[in-house]
C-alpha cells in the first residue's frame, strides 16, 4: 500500500487527513505544504489579527503533536511542481518524485493581483506573512483605500476604521458583495460600515496606483497613504498543467470529488465541485465547504462508500462586532424577503417556489434553522412564514 | 431510539457562534442572542442529530458521551 499523498497543507489538506483517521484508514498519510509554518486558520488574518493587540501568529489548525499521534507525515516548505499518473505521484521542488494510491489536491487559491495596481504601500491578503505585513502597516495613520467590496474588502476596511484609519472603498459593481449576494441584500451587511463613516463607492473603475493614490478611469484621483486589494481568489492550479488532470477555472470535479483521472481528488478552494443540493457547479471558497469536502473525499478512499456534495455553502464574516452569515447560493434574479428586528437582519433568497438561501447579521440562531430549512429542500412559502413569524 | 439520553457538554469559551450545531439539532442547541454562544436547551434528542451536531462544530465546542 503507498497511502495517500494530500498536496497543500491548510484547511482543506489537514480536515482530509483527519477525517482519513477518522474513518479507520490505516495507510500511509503523507501531506505537503509549501507554506513553512505549521498549518493555521485563514479567516482571522483579515478579522482578529489585524487588531494592534492581536497575538503574532494565528492558532495552528492542529498542534504539532496532532500529527505525530495521527501518523500523519507532515512536510513543510516543499512545493508541488508537477503531478504524473500510472503510477500516480507528485513532484516536488522539480526534483523528487513521490508516489502514492490516492493524490489528493488541497492547494488553494491566491490573491488575485491588479494589473496597474503596485509599489510599496499596495497589499495582498490571503497568507500569514502578508497579514503581518498589514497588520505592521496599519500601525502607522492615514488614508486607506480599499480595492474590492467582498468580504475580505469590508474586514479589512473595518480593522482599519477601528484602529483610527480613513477608509474609502472602491467597488466596480454597482453594489458590495454582489459577486455572492446578488445586486440587492449585499447592502444589509455594509449598514456598520456607513454608520462607522466608511467612504463606500461603487461603480468606481479602477485604472492604477498613482503618487497620490489610486486613479480612476475616469481620471480622478482617490488619495491613499495604503491601499489593500480585495480582488478575488485565482486556484494554485499551474502545477497541473500537462498532467491529464482537467482544469477549467479550478479543478474539475463530479460531486464527489473526483477529477477526470481516477484516483486523483480534489478538495477546497483549488476545485470546482458539482454541488447536488444546489444544481451549481462551481469553485466555494468557504472554509466549511473545504471542510465539507475534505470529509467526504477521506470517506470515500477510507471506505470505498462515496456521497454526494449536498449541503448548502455557508460562510461568515465579522464586520465590527456584528456577525454576517450566508448559506446556499442566491442567484442574481432571485425573490428576496428580508425583515430587521433590533439589531437582528434576517433575509431569504428564493427562486420557482425555493428556498435558496439565507442571509443573518447578528442572528446565529435564524441562520442555523435557515441552514436547516436549505438542507431539507424547503419551499419558499414556509420559508417566509417561518421567518416572519421569527422576526416578529 | 428518539429521546435517549446521552452526556452533551458545551464549551461557550470555545464557540464561536458558527450555528452549524443549531443546524444538525435545533431542539437541543440554541445560540444566546446577547453572547452569540451556544447554550443547550435540553439534554436529550434525537442521538444522530446530536451526535452531527458534535461533529459539524468547527471549533469542536461540543463532546458527547453515550
Ligand atoms: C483573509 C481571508 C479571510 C477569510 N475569511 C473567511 C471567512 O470569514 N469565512 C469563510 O468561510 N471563509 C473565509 N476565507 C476563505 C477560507 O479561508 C478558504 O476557503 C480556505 O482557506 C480554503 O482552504 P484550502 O485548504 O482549500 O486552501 P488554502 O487555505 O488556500 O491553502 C492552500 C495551501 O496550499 C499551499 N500550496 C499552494 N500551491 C502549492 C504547491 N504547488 N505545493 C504545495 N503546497 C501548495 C498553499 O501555500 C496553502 O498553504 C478567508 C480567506 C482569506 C484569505
Ligand atoms: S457549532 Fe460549535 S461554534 Fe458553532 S455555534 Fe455550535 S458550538 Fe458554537
Amino acid at each position: 500500500m503507498r497511502g495517500v499523498i494530500i498536496v497543500g497543507a491548510s484547511v482543506a489538506g489537514v480536515s482530509v487527513a483527519e477525517s482519513l483517521r477518522e474513518h479507520g484508514y490505516s495507510g500511509p498519510i503523507r501531506l505537503f505544504g509549501a507554506e513553512g509554518r505549521l498549518p493555521y486558520d485563514r479567516p482571522p488574518l483579515s478579522k482578529a489579527l489585524l487588531r494592534a493587540d492581536a497575538p503574532d501568529d494565528p492558532p495552528p489548525l492542529r498542534p504539532r503533536s496532532w500529527y505525530e499521534a495521527n501518523d500523519v507525515g507532515l512536510s513543510l516548505g516543499h512545493r508541488a511542481t508537477g503531478l504524473v499518473t500510472d503510477p500516480h505521484g507528485v513532484v516536488l521542488d522539480e526534483n523528487d518524485l513521490v508516489t502514492a494510491d490516492h493524490l489528493v489536491v488541497a492547494t488553494g487559491a491566491r490573491a488575485r493581483r491588479l494589473p496597474g495596481v503596485d509599489g510599496p504601500g499596495v497589499h495582498y491578503l490571503r497568507d500569514h506573512d502578508d497579514a503581518r505585513r498589514l497588520r505592521a502597516a496599519l500601525g502607522g495613520s492615514g488614508r486607506l483605500v480599499v480595492l474590492g467590496a467582498g468580504f475580505i474588502g469590508l474586514e479589512v476596511a473595518a480593522a482599519a476604521v477601528d484602529r483610527g484609519w480613513q477608509v474609502t472603498v472602491l467597488e466596480r459593481e454597482p453594489g458590495p458583495l454582489a459577486r455572492v449576494l446578488g445586486p440587492r441584500a449585499g447592502a444589509l451587511c455594509v449598514r456598520p460600515h456607513l454608520v462607522r463613516g466608511t467612504d463606500l463607492r461603487f461603480g468606481a473603475a479602477v485604472a492604477e496606483t498613482c503618487p497620490e493614490g489610486i486613479r480612476l478611469e475616469d481620471g480622478s484621483v482617490v488619495p491613499a497613504d495604503l491601499v489593500v486589494v480585495g480582488a478575488g481568489a485565482v486556484p494554485n492550479t499551474g502545477w497541473l498543467s500537462g498532467s491529464g488532470v482537467e482544469v477549467s477555472d479550478g479543478v474539475v470535479c463530479d460531486a464527489h470529488g473526483r477529477t477526470s483521472v481516477p484516483g486523483i481528488w480534489a478538495v477546497g478552494d483549488v476545485a470546482r465541485w458539482r454541488n447536488e443540493l444546489t444544481g451549481r457547479h462551481q469553485r466555494v471558497e468557504q472554509w466549511t465547504s473545504a471542510r465539507d469536502q475534505a470529509a467526504l473525499v477521506a470517506r470515500a478512499i477510507a471506505t470505498g462508500d462515496s456521497q454526494g456534495w449536498a449541503t448548502p455553502p455557508y460562510f461568515w464574516s465579522d464586520l465590527f462586532e456584528h456577525k454576517v452569515q450566508f448559506c446556499g447560493h442566491a442567484s442574481p434574479d432571485s425573490t428576496v424577503w428580508t425583515a430587521q428586528n433590533g439589531n437582528r437582519t434576517l433575509a431569504l433568497f428564493g427562486r420557482a417556489e425555493r428556498l435558496e438561501a439565507v442571509l443573518t447579521v447578528d442572528a446565529p440562531r435564524l441562520l442555523g434553522l435557515g441552514r436547516r430549512r436549505l438542507a431539507e429542500r424547503g419551499g419558499w412559502d414556509e420559508a417566509v412564514a417561518w421567518a416572519k413569524e421569527a422576526m416578529a | 431510539m428518539k429521546g435517549m439520553t446521552m452526556k452533551i457538554t458545551v464549551d461557550p469559551a470555545r464557540c464561536q457562534g458558527y450555528a452549524n450545531c443549531v443546524a444538525a439539532a435545533p431542539d437541543v442547541f440554541d445560540i444566546d442572542d446577547v453572547t452569540g454562544k451556544v447554550v443547550l436547551l435540553r439534554t436529550e434528542g434525537d442521538p444522530g442529530e446530536i451526535r452531527e451536531a458534535a461533529r459539524a462544530c468547527p471549533v469542536a465546542a461540543i463532546s458527547v458521551e453515550d
